[in-house]
């Protein structure tokens, strides 16, 4: 994971098929690189490298190296660029599906790896164990009754997601 | 209008911020709002950037368990109330992905037939909240933050989040402040991937509030609370600053006016004390 650099060799026409055939992607193609996205931003501020309106041109020319970059996933998805875009492209939900093919294709940042870890298993993000349930309860709240991790499985059972998780690579 | 709704707690509640659950459950009583409980999984939103479709498959799960219970849903964070709202709309509307979602959540012998409402605690709230209620007035500058996901996507999130954090402050004594940038992140979903960003937007919107004599912020979802709460005790360390605006949750400032004592509201939970502003402010 790292800054995204072109390099024209690495340029496929592929990528922007992958990114339209997420949900949120489909719109990619009507950006006309006003900036409002990049302007809105609340992150870019103080993350020079974090540009919105970069991300989507590099996803738009078929860079491939977006899909290696970490910056997709700095969108703190806070929905203003998408308010605020002229031509509707969706900017945040662009980003969501740059991030769900390098997703598929298994480059994740630990960070969102271990989430969703915990996610696949327990189906929340954190276990809430005795100690917590002790504290509601001295609270005068009910306990949190942990999920049914069968269920957990069974539903993910197969998916992509699931995929994702074990570190299997899937199909291109 | 039913008086009864499945409570939908979310990840960060129950692990962290017990005294939002706390309040709003003191809250929704004396409105005469019953909140039930269900196991529920995470709403989906921590799954949306590796896989929206699988993230659609947590928020389905939990919609079909509300539909068994023949209950609407009412979550107390913007990020529940987002991924649930977003994906009851779309499962009701697309019926081709309703199916697609329905013949997975069949192996765990559930299915969403589009039968519920998801609501946020807010809007309960403000559909109830009478003069007769308030009995003390909470006399503070305040500055509401209804945050992001209770107003955006617009498309498919918008019950007027701002105007009725504003309507239940006015009404409980509270002069509204507005400030620079009020409606942009609290940096909380930033803290997975860096702590000194989540930190440095943390304080943009605190120095705003500060540079209008706010002396308290109103929030109404736990990321906003962690950061305007928890991450305001660690900028003032870090940046050498004071910002002195403790943050209450609406449902805690709420409570307040309406009589119900601090220990019920579990006030003294939150990281930045409020209790010189409270005993200053509470008439």
């Amino acid at each position: 994971m790292e800054k995204i650099e072109l390099k024209y060799r690495e340029v496929s026409s592929d990528l922007v098929k992958k990114v339209k055939q997420e949900p949120g992607g489909e719109f990619i193609s009507r950006c006309y690189q006003c900036g409002t996205c990049t302007a809105t931003c609340v992150v870019n501020p103080f993350k020079d490298d974090f540009n919105p309106r970069r991300i989507i041109r590099m996803a738009a020319l078929g860079v491939e190296n977006v899909l290696e970059s970490i910056e997709p996933w700095y969108c703190a998805v806070c929905y203003l660029c998408t308010e605020r875009c002229p031509r509707d492209v969706k900017p945040a939900a662009v980003l969501m599906a740059i991030k769900n093919v390098a997703a598929k294709e298994g480059k994740v940042p630990a960070a969102f790896k271990n989430i969703n870890e915990n996610i696949a298993k327990i189906g929340r993000l954190f276990e809430i164990d005795d100690f917590t349930n002790f504290m509601r309860e001295d609270m005068g709240l009910p306990p949190i009754e942990p999920i049914d991790e069968e269920e957990v499985k069974k539903l993910i059972a197969g998916t992509r997601f699931e995929k994702i998780i074990k570190g299997e690579e899937s199909e291109t | 209008m039913s008086d009864d709704y499945l409570y939908f707690p979310g990840c960060n509640i129950p692990y962290r911020e017990n005294q939002y659950e706390l309040s709003a459950r003191a809250v929704a009583e004396k409105l005469g709002i019953k909140l039930h409980d269900k196991p529920f999984t995470c709403c989906g939103l921590n799954t949306e950037p590796l896989d929206e479709f699988a993230a659609l498959l947590f928020s389905a799960r939990n919609i079909a368990v509300a539909e068994e219970e023949d209950m609407d849903l009412v979550a107390l964070c913007n990020g529940c109330y987002k991924t649930l709202r977003v994906a009851n709309k779309k499962l009701k509307q697309d019926e081709k992905l309703r199916e697609e979602i329905n013949e997975r959540l069949r192996t765990i012998g559930r299915e969403v037939k589009g039968t519920i409402e998801v609501y946020h605690l807010l809007d309960l709230i403000a559909e109830r909240i009478k003069p007769e209620y308030i009995v003390k007035k909470v006399s503070a500058r305040v500055a509401p933050f209804a945050g992001c996901h209770s107003s955006r996507p617009s498309d498919y999130v918008d019950f007027g989040a701002w105007e009725k954090l504003e309507k239940i402050i006015k009404l409980a004594g509270g002069k509204v402040v507005r400030y620079r940038d009020m409606d942009k992140c609290c940096g909380a979903p930033l803290l997975a991937l860096s702590e000194e960003l989540g930190i440095n937007l943390a304080r943009q919107r605190l120095l705003s509030m500060k540079e209008r004599n706010a002396e308290l912020a109103v929030t109404m979802c736990p990321f906003c609370q962690v950061s305007l709460d928890g991450l305001q005790v660690k900028a003032e360390q870090e940046f050498n600053e004071s910002y002195d605006v403790p943050s209450l949750y609406i449902t805690q400032f709420l409570g307040l006016a309406m009589g119900i004592k601090p220990e019920k509201l579990g006030i003294k939970e939150n990281k930045k004390d409020p209790s010189e502003v409270l005993k200053r402010v509470v008439l």
